[in-house]
Protein backbone atom coordinates (compact mmCIF):
# COMPACT_ATOMS: atom_id res chain seq x y z
CA UNK A 1 0.00 0.00 0.00
CA UNK A 2 2.87 2.25 1.04
CA UNK A 3 4.84 1.57 -1.82
CA UNK A 4 2.18 2.59 -4.25
CA UNK A 5 1.84 5.86 -2.77
CA UNK A 6 5.48 6.76 -3.08
CA UNK A 7 5.55 5.13 -6.64
CA UNK A 8 3.32 7.78 -7.53
CA UNK A 9 4.98 10.80 -6.63
CA UNK A 10 6.33 13.06 -9.02
CA UNK A 11 8.30 15.78 -7.81
CA UNK A 12 9.69 16.74 -11.29
CA UNK A 13 7.70 19.66 -11.94
CA UNK A 14 8.97 20.67 -8.34
CA UNK A 15 12.20 20.69 -9.74
CA UNK A 16 11.25 22.63 -13.07
CA UNK A 17 9.66 25.23 -11.29
CA UNK A 18 12.56 25.30 -9.05
CA UNK A 19 13.12 29.01 -10.04
CA UNK A 20 9.20 30.29 -9.52
CA UNK A 21 9.48 29.29 -5.86
CA UNK A 22 12.86 30.90 -5.56
CA UNK A 23 11.24 33.99 -6.91
CA UNK A 24 8.74 33.67 -3.67
CA UNK A 25 11.25 32.61 -0.92
CA UNK A 26 12.78 36.10 -2.46
CA UNK A 27 9.12 37.93 -1.76
CA UNK A 28 9.25 36.13 1.55
CA UNK A 29 12.27 37.19 2.93
CA UNK A 30 11.95 40.75 1.56
CA UNK A 31 8.75 41.02 3.45
CA UNK A 32 10.00 39.16 6.69
CA UNK A 33 12.95 41.30 7.06
CA UNK A 34 11.38 44.53 6.23
CA UNK A 35 8.85 44.08 8.25
CA UNK A 36 10.89 42.42 11.57
CA UNK A 37 13.30 46.05 10.83
CA UNK A 38 9.80 48.23 10.62
CA UNK A 39 8.63 46.38 13.72
CA UNK A 40 11.52 46.65 15.77
CA UNK A 41 11.15 50.15 15.72
CA UNK A 42 7.76 50.34 15.98
CA UNK A 43 8.01 48.42 19.01
CA UNK A 44 10.75 50.02 20.31
CA UNK A 45 8.30 53.30 19.79
CA UNK A 46 5.67 51.79 21.53
CA UNK A 47 7.50 49.90 24.58
CA UNK A 48 8.85 53.85 24.75
CA UNK A 49 5.49 55.44 25.35
CA UNK A 50 4.53 52.62 27.54
CA UNK A 51 7.90 53.50 29.69
CA UNK A 52 7.06 56.84 29.66
CA UNK A 53 6.69 59.54 32.82
CA UNK A 54 4.44 61.48 30.82
CA UNK A 55 1.07 59.86 31.57
CA UNK A 56 -0.81 60.79 28.39
CA UNK A 57 2.20 59.29 26.59
CA UNK A 58 1.80 56.09 28.23
CA UNK A 59 -2.12 55.38 27.65
CA UNK A 60 -2.11 55.93 24.62
CA UNK A 61 1.13 53.32 24.40
CA UNK A 62 -1.31 50.59 26.50
CA UNK A 63 -4.29 51.65 24.02
CA UNK A 64 -2.14 51.21 20.93
CA UNK A 65 -0.68 47.71 22.45
CA UNK A 66 -4.05 46.25 23.58
CA UNK A 67 -5.86 47.00 20.16
CA UNK A 68 -3.21 45.36 17.85
CA UNK A 69 -2.94 42.48 20.13
CA UNK A 70 -6.15 41.80 19.62
CA UNK A 71 -6.34 42.02 15.93
CA UNK A 72 -5.75 38.79 13.75
CA UNK A 73 -3.25 38.79 10.80
CA UNK A 74 -5.61 37.57 8.54
CA UNK A 75 -8.65 40.28 9.86
CA UNK A 76 -6.22 43.19 9.00
CA UNK A 77 -4.51 42.53 6.14
CA UNK A 78 -8.21 41.94 4.55
CA UNK A 79 -9.52 45.06 6.47
CA UNK A 80 -6.00 47.12 4.51
CA UNK A 81 -6.57 45.51 1.36
CA UNK A 82 -10.41 45.34 0.95
CA UNK A 83 -11.69 47.76 3.45
CA UNK A 84 -9.99 50.12 3.26
CA UNK A 85 -10.29 49.97 -0.70
CA UNK A 86 -13.87 50.00 -0.39
CA UNK A 87 -14.38 52.92 2.19
CA UNK A 88 -11.92 55.34 1.23
CA UNK A 89 -10.58 54.64 -2.76
CA UNK A 90 -7.37 53.77 -0.78
CA UNK A 91 -5.36 50.94 -2.58
CA UNK A 92 -2.67 49.45 -1.12
CA UNK A 93 -0.45 47.11 -3.29
CA UNK A 94 -0.50 44.21 -1.77
CA UNK A 95 3.41 43.31 -0.83
CA UNK A 96 3.16 47.20 1.03
CA UNK A 97 -0.30 46.26 2.67
CA UNK A 98 1.52 42.92 3.71
CA UNK A 99 4.17 44.70 5.06
CA UNK A 100 2.68 47.12 7.00
CA UNK A 101 0.05 44.89 8.72
CA UNK A 102 2.72 42.31 9.72
CA UNK A 103 5.41 45.17 11.05
CA UNK A 104 2.02 46.71 13.06
CA UNK A 105 1.15 43.32 14.65
CA UNK A 106 4.06 42.46 15.67
CA UNK A 107 5.37 45.85 17.15
CA UNK A 108 3.06 45.27 19.85
CA UNK A 109 4.30 41.33 20.43
CA UNK A 110 7.77 43.25 20.36
CA UNK A 111 6.74 46.62 22.69
CA UNK A 112 5.65 43.84 25.30
CA UNK A 113 8.70 42.18 24.84
CA UNK A 114 11.23 44.91 25.26
CA UNK A 115 9.00 46.41 28.27
CA UNK A 116 9.22 42.55 29.75
CA UNK A 117 13.10 42.90 28.93
CA UNK A 118 13.51 46.63 30.19
CA UNK A 119 11.94 45.31 33.89
CA UNK A 120 13.98 42.17 34.06
CA UNK A 121 17.44 44.64 34.52
CA UNK A 122 17.89 44.02 38.64
CA UNK A 123 16.94 47.76 39.58
CA UNK A 124 20.58 47.42 41.57
CA UNK A 125 21.97 48.02 38.06
CA UNK A 126 20.11 51.63 37.72
CA UNK A 127 21.13 52.07 41.06
CA UNK A 128 24.50 51.78 40.64
CA UNK A 129 24.91 53.94 37.44
CA UNK A 130 23.40 56.77 38.99
CA UNK A 131 25.41 56.03 42.23
CA UNK A 132 28.98 56.68 40.11
CA UNK A 133 27.10 59.45 39.38
CA UNK A 134 26.38 58.47 35.33
CA UNK A 135 24.13 60.81 33.54
CA UNK A 136 20.75 59.11 33.10
CA UNK A 137 21.20 58.97 29.42
CA UNK A 138 24.39 56.96 29.81
CA UNK A 139 22.96 54.61 32.08
CA UNK A 140 20.53 53.61 29.32
CA UNK A 141 23.19 53.88 26.67
CA UNK A 142 26.07 51.86 28.14
CA UNK A 143 23.94 49.81 31.45
CA UNK A 144 20.56 49.35 30.63
CA UNK A 145 20.27 48.91 26.78
CA UNK A 146 22.79 46.43 26.26
CA UNK A 147 21.38 43.87 29.04
CA UNK A 148 18.29 44.59 27.86
CA UNK A 149 19.33 42.99 24.70
CA UNK A 150 20.75 40.57 26.22
CA UNK A 151 17.73 39.48 27.75
CA UNK A 152 15.33 40.02 24.80
CA UNK A 153 16.88 38.49 21.91
CA UNK A 154 15.54 34.99 22.80
CA UNK A 155 12.12 36.50 22.34
CA UNK A 156 12.65 38.68 19.21
CA UNK A 157 14.10 35.50 17.26
CA UNK A 158 10.72 33.60 17.74
CA UNK A 159 8.62 37.06 16.64
CA UNK A 160 11.04 37.00 13.48
CA UNK A 161 10.54 33.09 12.72
CA UNK A 162 6.60 33.84 13.39
CA UNK A 163 7.17 36.47 10.71
CA UNK A 164 8.49 34.49 8.72
CA UNK A 165 5.80 31.95 8.78
CA UNK A 166 2.72 34.35 9.01
CA UNK A 167 4.53 35.42 5.37
CA UNK A 168 2.20 32.48 3.62
CA UNK A 169 -1.10 34.46 5.10
CA UNK A 170 -0.46 37.06 3.01
CA UNK A 171 -0.93 34.90 -0.32
CA UNK A 172 -4.78 35.45 0.38
CA UNK A 173 -4.51 39.26 -1.12
CA UNK A 174 -2.03 37.55 -3.75
CA UNK A 175 1.49 38.68 -2.45
CA UNK A 176 3.45 35.79 -4.93
CA UNK A 177 5.47 34.83 -2.01
CA UNK A 178 6.18 30.88 -1.32
CA UNK A 179 2.78 29.85 -0.50
CA UNK A 180 1.12 31.59 -3.49
CA UNK A 181 3.74 29.88 -5.96
CA UNK A 182 3.29 26.75 -4.68
CA UNK A 183 -0.25 26.90 -4.61
CA UNK A 184 -0.18 27.91 -8.06
CA UNK A 185 2.03 25.30 -9.32
CA UNK A 186 0.41 22.84 -7.32
CA UNK A 187 -3.00 23.76 -9.30
CA UNK A 188 -1.10 24.08 -12.62
CA UNK A 189 0.46 20.50 -12.57
CA UNK A 190 -2.46 18.64 -10.24
CA UNK A 191 0.61 17.69 -8.12
CA UNK A 192 -0.82 19.58 -4.53
CA UNK A 193 1.52 16.98 -1.76
CA UNK A 194 4.60 17.34 -3.96
CA UNK A 195 4.37 21.22 -4.18
CA UNK A 196 3.41 21.79 -0.66
CA UNK A 197 5.59 19.36 0.54
CA UNK A 198 8.16 21.35 -0.89
CA UNK A 199 6.83 24.33 0.04
CA UNK A 200 7.06 22.60 3.76
CA UNK A 201 10.75 21.28 3.59
CA UNK A 202 11.27 25.04 2.44
CA UNK A 203 10.21 26.30 5.23
CA UNK A 204 11.62 24.40 7.85
CA UNK A 205 14.65 25.05 6.06
CA UNK A 206 14.91 28.47 6.44
CA UNK A 207 13.37 28.72 10.18
CA UNK A 208 16.15 26.43 11.09
CA UNK A 209 19.07 28.29 9.50
CA UNK A 210 17.28 31.77 11.14
CA UNK A 211 17.27 30.02 14.32
CA UNK A 212 20.93 29.07 14.34
CA UNK A 213 22.28 32.24 12.93
CA UNK A 214 20.15 34.14 15.43
CA UNK A 215 21.46 31.63 18.06
CA UNK A 216 24.82 32.96 17.39
CA UNK A 217 23.70 36.54 17.37
CA UNK A 218 22.42 35.55 21.10
CA UNK A 219 25.86 34.21 21.97
CA UNK A 220 27.48 37.31 21.10
CA UNK A 221 25.51 39.58 23.09
CA UNK A 222 26.23 37.29 25.91
CA UNK A 223 30.12 36.69 25.52
CA UNK A 224 30.39 37.79 29.64
CA UNK A 225 28.52 35.03 30.69
CA UNK A 226 30.89 32.34 29.27
CA UNK A 227 34.29 33.75 28.44
CA UNK A 228 36.16 30.94 30.00
CA UNK A 229 38.43 29.60 27.45
CA UNK A 230 37.12 26.03 27.71
CA UNK A 231 33.74 27.19 26.96
CA UNK A 232 34.61 28.32 23.82
CA UNK A 233 36.79 25.11 22.87
CA UNK A 234 33.59 22.60 23.79
CA UNK A 235 31.44 24.39 20.97
CA UNK A 236 29.32 21.73 19.24
CA UNK A 237 29.88 21.17 15.42
CA UNK A 238 27.02 23.49 13.91
CA UNK A 239 26.58 26.74 14.84
CA UNK A 240 27.28 25.88 18.71
CA UNK A 241 24.49 22.82 19.29
CA UNK A 242 25.56 19.88 20.57
CA UNK A 243 28.44 21.80 22.90
CA UNK A 244 28.40 21.70 26.14
CA UNK A 245 26.22 23.72 28.47
CA UNK A 246 28.68 27.03 29.52
CA UNK A 247 28.14 27.34 33.25
CA UNK A 248 31.96 27.44 34.05
CA UNK A 249 32.82 30.09 36.04
CA UNK A 250 36.70 30.79 37.70
CA UNK A 251 36.48 31.92 41.61
CA UNK B 1 18.91 72.44 64.51
CA UNK B 2 22.47 74.55 64.73
CA UNK B 3 23.94 75.59 61.29
CA UNK B 4 27.49 74.31 60.83
CA UNK B 5 28.95 75.02 58.08
CA UNK B 6 31.45 72.52 59.40
CA UNK B 7 29.56 69.67 58.38
CA UNK B 8 30.41 67.80 55.50
CA UNK B 9 26.69 66.19 55.02
CA UNK B 10 23.64 67.26 56.95
CA UNK B 11 20.03 65.99 57.04
CA UNK B 12 17.17 68.47 58.25
CA UNK B 13 13.87 66.60 58.66
CA UNK B 14 14.13 64.01 55.99
CA UNK B 15 11.60 61.63 56.01
CA UNK B 16 10.75 58.87 53.05
CA UNK B 17 7.51 57.14 52.22
CA UNK B 18 6.63 54.47 49.62
CA UNK B 19 2.88 55.02 48.92
CA UNK B 20 1.53 55.11 52.38
CA UNK B 21 3.92 53.66 54.20
CA UNK B 22 6.76 55.60 56.14
CA UNK B 23 10.32 54.10 56.14
CA UNK B 24 11.99 57.05 57.93
CA UNK B 25 10.64 59.18 60.19
CA UNK B 26 11.69 62.91 59.90
CA UNK B 27 15.46 62.59 60.86
CA UNK B 28 18.21 64.90 61.70
CA UNK B 29 21.54 63.93 61.24
CA UNK B 30 25.13 65.94 60.57
CA UNK B 31 28.43 64.10 59.87
CA UNK B 32 31.58 65.43 60.13
CA UNK B 33 34.50 65.39 57.10
CA UNK B 34 36.34 62.73 58.36
CA UNK B 35 33.90 60.79 60.60
CA UNK B 36 32.76 57.46 60.39
CA UNK B 37 29.51 56.80 61.23
CA UNK B 38 28.41 52.63 61.35
CA UNK B 39 24.70 52.58 61.56
CA UNK B 40 23.31 49.89 62.99
CA UNK B 41 20.03 47.78 63.42
CA UNK B 42 17.23 45.12 62.88
CA UNK B 43 16.36 45.06 59.28
CA UNK B 44 13.40 47.29 57.76
CA UNK B 45 14.35 49.96 60.48
CA UNK B 46 15.34 52.35 57.33
CA UNK B 47 19.02 51.99 57.31
CA UNK B 48 19.37 51.55 53.57
CA UNK B 49 16.88 54.02 52.95
CA UNK B 50 18.89 57.00 55.33
CA UNK B 51 21.43 55.84 53.18
CA UNK B 52 19.82 56.19 49.89
CA UNK B 53 18.10 59.47 50.48
CA UNK B 54 21.54 60.88 51.01
CA UNK B 55 22.36 60.35 47.40
CA UNK B 56 18.95 60.47 46.30
CA UNK B 57 19.27 56.84 44.71
CA UNK B 58 15.47 56.64 46.78
CA UNK B 59 15.02 60.67 46.71
CA UNK B 60 13.05 61.79 50.08
CA UNK B 61 9.65 62.52 50.47
CA UNK B 62 10.67 65.98 52.24
CA UNK B 63 13.37 67.40 54.19
CA UNK B 64 16.58 68.82 53.24
CA UNK B 65 19.83 67.46 52.71
CA UNK B 66 23.20 69.86 52.84
CA UNK B 67 25.94 68.31 50.99
CA UNK B 68 29.44 70.37 51.24
CA UNK B 69 27.29 73.45 51.50
CA UNK B 70 24.80 72.84 48.88
CA UNK B 71 20.74 72.47 49.64
CA UNK B 72 19.20 69.33 48.07
CA UNK B 73 15.50 68.82 48.33
CA UNK B 74 13.11 66.17 47.29
CA UNK B 75 13.08 66.52 42.91
CA UNK B 76 9.66 68.08 41.95
CA UNK B 77 7.33 64.64 40.20
CA UNK B 78 6.88 66.54 36.06
CA UNK B 79 4.49 63.33 35.84
CA UNK B 80 3.20 65.52 32.62
CA UNK B 81 6.10 67.62 31.20
CA UNK B 82 9.36 64.92 32.40
CA UNK B 83 11.73 67.80 30.59
CA UNK B 84 11.11 69.86 33.31
CA UNK B 85 13.16 67.90 35.67
CA UNK B 86 16.03 67.90 33.58
CA UNK B 87 18.15 70.86 35.32
CA UNK B 88 17.45 69.34 38.83
CA UNK B 89 18.38 65.38 37.68
CA UNK B 90 21.98 67.06 36.72
CA UNK B 91 22.28 69.20 39.42
CA UNK B 92 21.91 65.63 41.37
CA UNK B 93 24.30 63.91 39.20
CA UNK B 94 26.95 66.00 40.19
CA UNK B 95 25.91 65.11 43.63
CA UNK B 96 26.85 61.74 43.07
CA UNK B 97 29.87 62.04 41.47
CA UNK B 98 30.66 63.45 44.81
CA UNK B 99 29.51 60.57 46.76
CA UNK B 100 30.38 56.89 46.52
CA UNK B 101 28.41 53.93 46.97
CA UNK B 102 28.83 50.18 47.93
CA UNK B 103 26.02 47.86 47.46
CA UNK B 104 25.47 44.45 49.76
CA UNK B 105 24.70 42.68 45.92
CA UNK B 106 28.00 44.00 44.67
CA UNK B 107 25.66 45.40 41.23
CA UNK B 108 28.65 45.32 39.50
CA UNK B 109 28.16 45.82 35.39
CA UNK B 110 28.08 42.17 34.38
CA UNK B 111 28.08 43.19 30.63
CA UNK B 112 31.41 45.29 31.15
CA UNK B 113 34.67 43.93 31.80
CA UNK B 114 36.49 44.77 35.57
CA UNK B 115 38.26 47.53 33.56
CA UNK B 116 35.84 49.18 32.26
CA UNK B 117 33.43 48.93 35.22
CA UNK B 118 35.58 51.44 36.89
CA UNK B 119 37.06 53.40 33.41
CA UNK B 120 32.81 54.45 32.38
CA UNK B 121 32.42 56.72 35.33
CA UNK B 122 35.92 58.57 35.09
CA UNK B 123 35.26 58.96 31.56
CA UNK B 124 31.40 59.87 31.64
CA UNK B 125 31.78 61.94 34.64
CA UNK B 126 35.68 63.13 34.68
CA UNK B 127 35.89 63.50 31.11
CA UNK B 128 39.15 61.60 30.69
CA UNK B 129 39.64 59.95 27.25
CA UNK B 130 39.63 56.08 26.62
CA UNK B 131 43.53 55.40 27.54
CA UNK B 132 43.59 57.99 30.29
CA UNK B 133 40.64 56.21 31.97
CA UNK B 134 41.86 52.83 31.58
CA UNK B 135 45.07 53.44 32.90
CA UNK B 136 43.09 55.21 36.41
CA UNK B 137 40.65 52.81 36.19
CA UNK B 138 43.70 49.62 36.25
CA UNK B 139 45.49 52.16 39.23
CA UNK B 140 42.62 52.31 41.07
CA UNK B 141 41.79 48.14 40.64
CA UNK B 142 45.54 48.02 42.41
CA UNK B 143 44.60 49.84 45.25
CA UNK B 144 41.71 47.20 46.52
CA UNK B 145 44.15 44.10 44.74
CA UNK B 146 42.23 43.75 41.57
CA UNK B 147 44.34 44.78 38.76
CA UNK B 148 45.25 41.49 37.53
CA UNK B 149 41.52 41.01 36.89
CA UNK B 150 41.44 43.88 34.81
CA UNK B 151 40.27 41.53 31.39
CA UNK B 152 38.21 39.62 33.42
CA UNK B 153 34.58 40.36 33.53
CA UNK B 154 32.41 39.65 36.46
CA UNK B 155 30.54 36.49 35.60
CA UNK B 156 34.84 35.21 36.66
CA UNK B 157 34.78 36.64 39.49
CA UNK B 158 34.13 35.40 43.47
CA UNK B 159 31.86 38.05 45.63
CA UNK B 160 34.57 39.23 47.76
CA UNK B 161 36.21 40.31 43.80
CA UNK B 162 33.45 42.19 42.92
CA UNK B 163 32.68 43.93 45.57
CA UNK B 164 36.38 45.19 45.37
CA UNK B 165 35.81 46.01 42.15
CA UNK B 166 32.53 47.98 42.92
CA UNK B 167 34.85 49.76 45.78
CA UNK B 168 37.07 50.47 42.93
CA UNK B 169 34.25 51.87 40.90
CA UNK B 170 33.62 53.92 43.65
CA UNK B 171 36.74 55.46 44.59
CA UNK B 172 37.73 56.26 41.48
CA UNK B 173 35.63 59.24 40.95
CA UNK B 174 37.68 60.68 44.23
CA UNK B 175 34.25 61.20 46.34
CA UNK B 176 34.57 63.16 49.51
CA UNK B 177 31.76 60.69 51.22
CA UNK B 178 31.43 56.93 50.67
CA UNK B 179 28.06 55.02 51.46
CA UNK B 180 28.41 51.21 52.25
CA UNK B 181 24.95 49.67 52.62
CA UNK B 182 26.13 45.99 54.03
CA UNK B 183 28.81 45.85 51.91
CA UNK B 184 29.73 42.43 53.53
CA UNK B 185 26.37 40.77 54.10
CA UNK B 186 26.50 38.81 50.79
CA UNK B 187 29.58 37.13 51.31
CA UNK B 188 30.90 33.99 51.94
CA UNK B 189 32.44 34.01 55.76
CA UNK B 190 36.07 33.61 54.74
CA UNK B 191 35.82 36.84 51.54
CA UNK B 192 34.31 39.22 54.59
CA UNK B 193 37.55 39.65 56.62
CA UNK B 194 38.80 40.88 52.76
CA UNK B 195 36.88 44.12 52.24
CA UNK B 196 36.45 44.95 55.64
CA UNK B 197 40.11 45.15 55.58
CA UNK B 198 39.93 47.67 52.61
CA UNK B 199 36.95 49.40 54.72
CA UNK B 200 39.52 49.88 57.53
CA UNK B 201 41.93 50.88 55.25
CA UNK B 202 40.18 53.62 54.04
CA UNK B 203 38.78 55.01 57.11
CA UNK B 204 42.18 55.02 58.50
CA UNK B 205 43.29 57.04 55.07
CA UNK B 206 40.44 59.99 56.59
CA UNK B 207 37.88 58.98 53.91
CA UNK B 208 34.39 60.54 55.51
CA UNK B 209 31.66 57.39 55.83
CA UNK B 210 28.51 55.84 56.59
CA UNK B 211 28.06 52.50 57.05
CA UNK B 212 25.06 50.40 57.33
CA UNK B 213 27.04 47.10 58.71
CA UNK B 214 26.04 43.53 60.93
CA UNK B 215 29.57 43.32 61.58
CA UNK B 216 29.36 44.85 65.25
CA UNK B 217 33.49 44.32 65.79
CA UNK B 218 34.31 46.42 62.41
CA UNK B 219 31.46 49.08 63.89
CA UNK B 220 33.45 49.21 67.16
CA UNK B 221 36.75 49.42 66.38
CA UNK B 222 36.89 51.32 63.45
CA UNK B 223 33.41 53.86 63.78
CA UNK B 224 33.53 57.23 65.14
CA UNK B 225 30.19 57.21 66.15
CA UNK B 226 27.35 54.48 66.43
CA UNK B 227 24.02 54.63 65.20
CA UNK B 228 21.22 52.55 66.39
CA UNK B 229 18.19 52.60 64.23
CA UNK B 230 14.61 51.13 64.76
CA UNK B 231 11.25 50.79 63.18
CA UNK B 232 12.36 54.32 60.75
CA UNK B 233 13.84 56.51 63.18
CA UNK B 234 16.77 57.24 65.06
CA UNK B 235 17.04 55.50 68.60
CA UNK B 236 20.59 56.49 69.96
CA UNK B 237 23.55 57.21 68.53
CA UNK B 238 26.90 57.64 70.52
CA UNK B 239 30.56 56.53 70.51
CA UNK B 240 31.22 53.40 70.21
CA UNK B 241 32.49 53.16 73.64
CA UNK B 242 28.98 54.89 75.08
CA UNK B 243 27.60 51.85 72.73
CA UNK B 244 28.84 49.00 75.33
CA UNK B 245 26.32 50.35 78.44
CA UNK B 246 23.32 51.49 75.77
CA UNK B 247 20.88 53.98 77.36
CA UNK B 248 17.65 52.63 75.25
CA UNK B 249 16.23 49.45 75.87
CA UNK B 250 15.43 48.70 72.30
CA UNK B 251 19.32 48.65 71.58
CA UNK B 252 20.13 46.65 74.35
CA UNK B 253 17.56 43.85 73.07
CA UNK B 254 19.24 44.07 69.76
CA UNK B 255 22.56 43.90 70.83
CA UNK B 256 22.07 41.38 72.72
CA UNK B 257 20.18 39.48 69.94
CA UNK B 258 23.05 39.77 67.57
CA UNK B 259 25.86 39.13 69.92
CA UNK B 260 24.06 35.53 70.81
CA UNK B 261 22.26 34.74 67.38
Amino acid sequence: MTTTVFAALDFGPVWEMRSELLSGIGTMALVSVVSFAIAIVGGLVLAGMRQSRSLPISWAGFVLIQVLRGIALYVLLLWLFFGLAAQGGFQFEPIPAGIFALALLNSAYLAEIFRAGYEAVPPGQKEAALACGLPKRTWFGKIHLPQVTQITLPAMGNVFVDIIKDTSILSAIGVAELLRESQRWAQFYELPFEFYTAAAAIYIAIVTLVTFGWRRLERRFSRHLHTAPRVRRSRGLLFGIGGRPSTTTAS
Amino acid sequence: MSASTSSLLELRQVTKQFGETTVLHPTDLQVERGEVVCVIGPSGSGKSTLLRCVNFIAPPTTGTIVFDGEEYRPPKDHRWIPALGIPEEQRLTRLRTQVGMVFQQFNVFPHLTVRENVALGLRKTCGLGKKAADARAVEELGKVGMAEKAAAYPEQLSGGQKQRVAIARALALEPKLMLFDEATSALDPELVGGVLQIMRDLAAGGMTMMVVTHEMRFAMDVADRVIFMDRGGIVEQGTPEQFKSPQHERTRAFLKSINHG
